[in-house]
């Protein structure tokens, strides 16, 4: 009158293997769920019911027991439903002689017995194979997700009839596989284009640097001078994903919940831009059990903060650990938990508050107070972290009317394209993808400076007051520069370069 | 109370004190009332003082008899226990709760189902 199936609990991005007993004696109907479960676990037993009648079963009127071992641990979630179902039948005897031990069970029931979608399935399914699950019975809407880990046997089913069905023999279900070429393949292409924006080159030319090297770039300049429009087709020239990092970013949706059953993976970057009445729980991931925040969830993609001084500046200042130490921790009463966030920030603002300090052809309307003020609040560290700042400038008329063609977002991707390939050749022995995520060590290994290089340097450190950080940031700026220009030793060309998108900070903020 | 209702729970209550007194229970009080509540049956075995919860049903179209027998139900039963064996002053035996559900069908004998230890 015990049995025992195999499923799995999820902290964070992790998850561990736990074993769902179930022991039915006699005694007054009742069903006690322990082992510290929350109460989505505890309303599983209400679904369970129904869904055991309605699939053709009888709930057994006896005194049920389940146990979610390891106890110790906080359960969370409705995919243990699965495993309690079958548990219950299995303990009751109205399925027998079918060996379930070597399959681990996820899956919401519905009161008519269907399986509905778990978030999470992907992390929960890799934790399972790396504990030495050979096979998963789990959703069908969850089985493009799953079946992107190998060397593991994924049956995904419609209903919990189905999968007695399977177990008795009465139908026979292969492993279910989805073309990994599909996985591997690009993005399925945008309605926006580089082509749409007239002019701009040189703005153009910081986008294909940032998007190479994942450097962070912010962009000044008046209203209505393309700022947003530029942004939005930033997504459109990054470097397609690796695969590891497709993974890593679907595993991150997967337990945000965000994803569908059409978008099962996450094959394009993230570009996320939240508005800027964003508080900081969302931003960096919180709540009673954290969920993963904007800077999570634009994991290596681009996190947008569109009109930067409008955001409140406590959450402003939250960003800089994550920026620096590209994952971020969230503590709470129930749980500690670390969620990676390297991503590259791309930040746009007006240089004051009516728009135009700076502008040639509309004259300034604010005193020197207003401006100080809002530009004060964007602090010297964040500022320091942004490697790229460029100054927008209103398009001419000329220029807007000329009938010229500018490049493609396929054409700048082509170079982009060719710079990441360089960079992931060059660290395939490290653990990083890209220049911006160069330790100081590997800086020093990969980023030798010449005689003359080093001079200019030594000058643009004394001359503009450059602090360690951004002698740092602006080498790897140069280093992706170089890459960019197929160039194994960075020049002075390639500094020079890095150096002038370092110079808006004091143009603006020492006034 | 409805009348018919009365003489089911009474018609169960009498087939249950029979099927316990198979069962070499003897039987020593029957709805024992104090005021506390009520025990249906109170019997007596192996030095085991059993108080025994009976649950009459003619359909289970509202479910099963002891699907009855809720939290508040027990709590009152407990209390009406504890209250006898203070009365009485029982030393050294042990107690137990029961519950019987008898289903009773016009056309079959009647069923009886006995749940030991329910609390």
């Amino acid at each position: 009158m015990l049995s025992r199936v195999y499923s799995c609990v999820l902290t964070g991005l992790d998850g561990n293997l736990t074993e769902v007993e179930v022991d039915i004696s006699n005694g007054l109907p009742a069903l006690n769920i322990v082992g510290l479960p929350d109460t989505a676990v505890k309303e599983s037993k209400e679904r369970v019911r129904a869904a055991i009648k309605n699939s053709g079963f009888e709930f057994p009127m006896k005194r049920i027991t389940i146990n979610l071992a390891p106890a110790n641990t906080k359960k969370e979630g409705t995919y243990f439903d699965l495993p309690m179902a079958l548990g219950i039948l299995q303990a009751s005897k109205q399925i027998e002689n079918i060996s379930i031990e070597s399959f681990a069970f996820i899956g919401e029931l519905s009161l008519n017995g269907n399986l509905n979608r778990v978030p999470g399935a992907l992390p929960l399914v890799i934790a399972l194979r790396n504990q030495g699950i050979k096979k998963i019975i789990l959703p069908k809407s969850n089985a493009d997700e799953a079946a992107m880990i190998e060397d593991i046997e994924i049956y995904p089913f419609h209903s919990l009839k189905d999968i007695i069905k399977y177990f008795q023999g009465d139908c026979m279900v292969a492993p279910y596989k989805t073309d990994k070429r599909i996985l591997r393949k690009g993005s399925s292409g945008y309605d926006e284009d580089f082509a749409d924006v007239v002019g701009q080159e040189m703005v153009k030319r910081a986008f294909q640097i940032a998007a190479a090297g994942g450097h962070n770039i912010m962009m000044i300049g008046p209203p209505g001078s393309g700022k947003t429009m530029l942004a939005r087709r930033f997504p459109t020239i990054l470097p397609d994903m690796t695969y590891e990092e497709r993974l890593e970013v679907t595993k991150i949706y997967s337990v945000a919940g965000e994803l569908s059953d059409y978008a099962s993976l996450v094959k394009e970057r993230p570009f996320r831009s939240p508005h800027h009445t964003i508080s900081s729980t969302a931003l960096v991931g919180g709540g009673r059990k954290p969920k993963p925040g904007e800077v999570s969830l634009a994991h290596f993609g681009v996190l947008f903060l569109d009109e930067l001084p409008e955001f409140q500046r406590s959450v402003l200042e939250m960003l800089r650990q994550p920026m620096e130490d590209e994952v971020v921790t969230i503590s709470r009463l129930n749980a500690t938990l670390t969620y990676p966030s390297n991503f590259v920030l791309m930040a746009s603002m007006n240089p004051c508050p009516c728009g135009y300090y700076g502008d040639l052809s509309h004259a300034c309307s604010c005193t020197p107070m207003q401006i100080k003020k809002y530009l004060s609040k964007i602090s010297g560290p964040l500022l320091d972290r942004i490697d790229m700042h460029i100054e927008i400038f209103p398009i001419k008329y000329e220029e807007l009317t000329k009938n010229c063609t500018s490049k493609t977002s396929a054409q700048m991707k082509v170079d982009v394209d060719r710079a990441r390939k360089n960079q992931l050749e060059r660290y395939k022995n490290h653990k990083i993808f890209f220049n911006a995520q160069l330790t100081p060590n590997l800086t020093k290994k990969y980023c030798e400076l010449g005689y003359q290089e080093k001079l200019l340097m030594e000058d643009a450190f004394n001359k503009l007051g450059l602090s360690a950080r951004a002698y740092n940031r602006i080498i790897k700026v140069s280093r992706t520069i170089a890459d960019l220009n197929d160039c194994d030793q960075i020049e002075t060309a390639h500094i020079a370069e890095a150096i002038q998108y370092r110079n808006l900070d004091r143009k603006f903020w020492n006034l | 109370m409805n009348k018919n209702t009365r003489d089911l729970g009474i018609f169960g209550e009498k087939i249950a004190a029979e099927y316990l007194r198979k069962l070499c229970y003897k039987v020593i009080r029957s709805n024992y009332r104090c005021r506390f509540g009520e025990i249906d049956l109170i019997v007596y075995k192996n030095n085991t003082y059993v108080f025994v919860e009976v649950k009459t049903r003619r359909n289970t179209s509202f479910g099963r008899p002891v699907e009855a027998i809720n939290r508040n139900k027990k709590t009152h039963l407990l209390r009406v226990g504890q209250y006898y064996i203070q009365n009485l002053n029982l030393k050294d035996c042990n107690f137990r709760f029961d519950a019987i559900e008898v289903m009773i069908d016009p056309l079959k004998p009647p069923k009886v189902n006995h749940i030991e230890n329910i609390m």
